[in-house]
């Protein structure tokens, strides 16, 4: 009888183990695919695009330097910094500063998100459909 | 004997819930930086599996929702409670469903739930900001969910073998 419960575990145990071998096969087949995913993005990008509430707001090349002002929602504002094909933000007038704290970004895909200004800066390979495009030098200071 | 029984279970709910609060206080304090501000690692998952194993599905949910709504009002903004509602939600649901399946140790539910509580929070960000830009960082987000996840589970077998004896 005893035998007989411990047999019937084993078998138990191993019908869990293949299931745990086929769950860590699935979550790391994942992770390469998005590893390689992530390579691809990896490249320098050409074009910083910034959206507020979603809409395109401007487009900037990433060769060119500058410093432009981002108007946000709710009367809040970002200064955008375009500098050595880096973008980041220098000042904000967002309460936690998290946008300025996130750095420089250069690669396509990357990001740098204000969320109290709904204010999305990110790069791009392509100048993409501008909802209310400004004139980049009306911007420029 | 009866009350007895029932302020206990009351006291270890509560118990539950005032711990869940102060991971979520402790995680608040290292913030993603450079992924999406408002994000969290998921450290509130320990709770939850606790519940899971100790009490039951039910109890799980429900100290985890009340957990998300009290750190929302006092720690939290709008955002990040619709992160964490929804990674909350969505890594308790998986985690549930594979404890049903009896087929999943407590530390592999636990990395699957730490998986998902930062998919549904990259889910939330695209829909909030209108972008996919955050697909980027689903690498190291999906890499962070494992580790938290291990991380989560070891702790939280530790924690319940300790309490084996407990009746919650
Ligand atoms: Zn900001």
């Amino acid at each position: 009888m005893k035998k007989q419960d411990h047999i019937r575990q084993d078998v138990n145990n191993s019908k869990k183990n293949s299931y745990e071998i086929i769950f860590w096969i699935v979550i790391m087949a994942v992770c390469v695919v998005l590893f390689v995913l992530s390579r691809f993005m990896y490249k320098t990008g050409k074009y910083v695009q910034v959206r507020v509430d979603g809409k395109i707001v401007a487009t900037y090349p990433l060769e060119v330097d500058g410093e432009y002002t981002i108007k946000g929602s709710n009367e809040g504002y970002n200064t955008l910094v375009i500098e050595d094909e880096q973008a980041y933000i220098l000042e904000a007038s967002c309460p936690d500063g998290l946008c300025i704290k996130q750095g420089r970004i250069h690669r396509r895909s990357q990001s740098i998100i204000c969320l109290p200004n709904k204010v999305v800066v990110e790069i791009t390979d392509d100048k993409g459909e501008s909802d209310e495009q400004e004139d980049v030098d009306a911007v420029a200071k | 004997m009866q009350l007895q029984n029932k302020s206990r279970k009351l006291a270890a709910r509560g118990m539950l819930i005032a711990l869940a609060f102060v991971l979520s206080w402790i995680e608040s304090q290292f913030v993603f930086v450079s992924i999406a501000p408002g994000m969290k690692l998921g450290l509130t998952n320990l709770v939850v599996l606790i519940a899971l194993y100790k009490i039951n599905e039910k109890e799980a949910v429900v100290i985890n929702v009340l957990r998300i709504l009290l750190v929302g009002m006092t720690f939290g903004n709008m955002f990040s409670f619709i992160y964490s509602l929804a990674g909350g939600l969505l890594s308790a649901a998986v985690m549930i469903l594979m404890k049903r399946g009896k087929r999943f140790s407590k530390v592999t539910v636990s990395v699957a739930g730490g998986i998902m509580h930062n998919v549904g929070q990259i889910i939330v960000a695209m829909i909030v900001m209108k972008t996919t830009a955050v697909l980027y960082y689903v690498f190291v987000l999906w890499i962070s969910g494992i580790v938290a996840g291990a991380l989560v589970g070891m702790l939280s077998a530790g924690i319940l073998k300790h309490l084996e004896k407990v009746e919650l």
